[in-house]
């Protein structure tokens, strides 16, 4: 196998490696919806400017 | 001034209440109303869920470009034949793995993306849910109640303050309300005293005692004094007579019903006596006893209580 080769195969592992870091640190960091809804509401009446 | 009688539609319920949110993409401003068409120019909205998904795809579309790029600039730089088809079989397992990596991951991609838009826009929807407002405010203005109180609704499933929430209400007041109507009163209740809402509540317990919840008589319990001013002591009594809907609320409130309970009508009485007698284990305090001296001294002769008199 020639060194382009080697080199062209770790270009392609190491962005995907990096790219399953990122799918698995998002999956991790990903809660529910229910969540999404409570935190959008509180973000919606701090400060109860809306009436 | 006369109240009007008005047609309210159904509310528009979605599984998560940010699947309200839509956005008119040609005045970059969001909605919670359930109007298809914005306001203000005409166009069709856009759902949140398809915002989101076409932001998606457009991400996923620019990642596609660079893979496709840098496989291609693998290809046509390989020095040897033999290279290059290393670098077309290598390149083509990458896309695969690609792909298969962003389907299995789909879903909290699209999620961390929905979070993602919505902590951006945040401003933008809180502009956009009082605009809402402003509509809703104009409604009332031009005396359109029903369409008022729709907007004011959906906005409600957003924004909790006691000024929305005595808007609400004030609009309700000027509505005759009907069975049928799809009421809301515990969403309603404000943090401090309110006359407005006291007379919606009353309003209510006379079509829809269901809607009569722990929360609300202990609403009526914290502001009891304020409320027989404003609304006399026969208030006080209905509600007291609300509190034997439930076992758990005679038995939370039975203090509350025991003032009342001589002013209650018979069948209320009879009711009371039934869940007390079938239920001799729990602890009624004082009202068990003050329901048997009341059933000995006016119900007596009454043959529907001659299994409750000792």
């Amino acid at each position: 196998m020639s060194i382009y080769s080697i080199v062209f195969t770790s270009i392609l592992v190491v962005i995907l490696i990096w790219k399953t870091y990122k799918l698995f640190k998002n999956k991790r960091n990903s809660g529910d919806f229910e969540g999404i809804d409570d935190e959008l509401v509180i973000m919606l009446n701090e400060g109860d400017s809306i009436g | 001034m006369a109240k009007q009688a008005v047609q309210l539609s159904k509310k528009k319920r979605t599984k998560y209440r940010f699947q309200k949110l839509k956005m008119c993409k040609k005045c970059n401003r969001y909605s919670v109303l359930k109007d298809q068409n914005c306001s203000k120019c005409g166009s069709a909205y856009v759902g949140i869920d398809r915002l989101v998904k076409s932001i998606f795809k457009n991400r996923l579309f620019t990642e596609a470009m660079w893979i496709l790029m840098i496989v291609s600039i693998g290809i046509v730089a390989a020095p040897t034949v033999q290279t290059l088809y290393y670098s077309l079989v290598a390149g083509l397992i990458f896309c695969i793995s690609y792909v298969v990596l962003t389907f299995v991951f789909m879903k909290s991609e699209f999620f961390i993306q929905l979070k993602r838009l919505l902590r951006a826009d945040f401003k933008k929807i809180q502009a956009g849910i009082q605009f809402d407002s402003e509509l809703a405010k104009a409604d009332v203005k031009e005396d359109r109640l029903a369409p008022a109180y729709e907007k004011l609704r959906e906005i409600g499933d957003f924004i909790n303050s006691d000024q929305l929430k005595i808007r609400r209400v004030m609009v309700l007041n000027e509505i005759i309300l009907r069975s049928d109507m799809e009421l809301e009163l515990e969403p309603l209740i404000p943090s401090s005293y309110d006359k407005d809402f006291v007379q919606y509540a009353l309003e209510v317990l006379r079509i829809n005692r269901t809607l009569i919840t722990k929360k609300c008589i202990a609403y009526f319990i914290h502001y009891r004094d304020a409320i027989v001013i404003d609304f006399g002591m026969d208030s006080l009594i209905a509600v007291a007579g609300t509190a034997l809907r439930m076992k758990l609320y005679i038995v939370e409130f039975s203090g509350f019903i025991e003032e009342f309970l001589e002013y209650f009508p018979k069948e209320r009485v009879l009711r009371l006596c039934n869940i007390l007698y079938s239920n001799p284990d729990v602890d009624w305090g004082g009202l068990s006893e003050k329901a048997k001296q009341l059933v000995a001294m006016k119900y007596h002769y009454d043959p529907d209580f001659k299994r409750f008199v000792s």
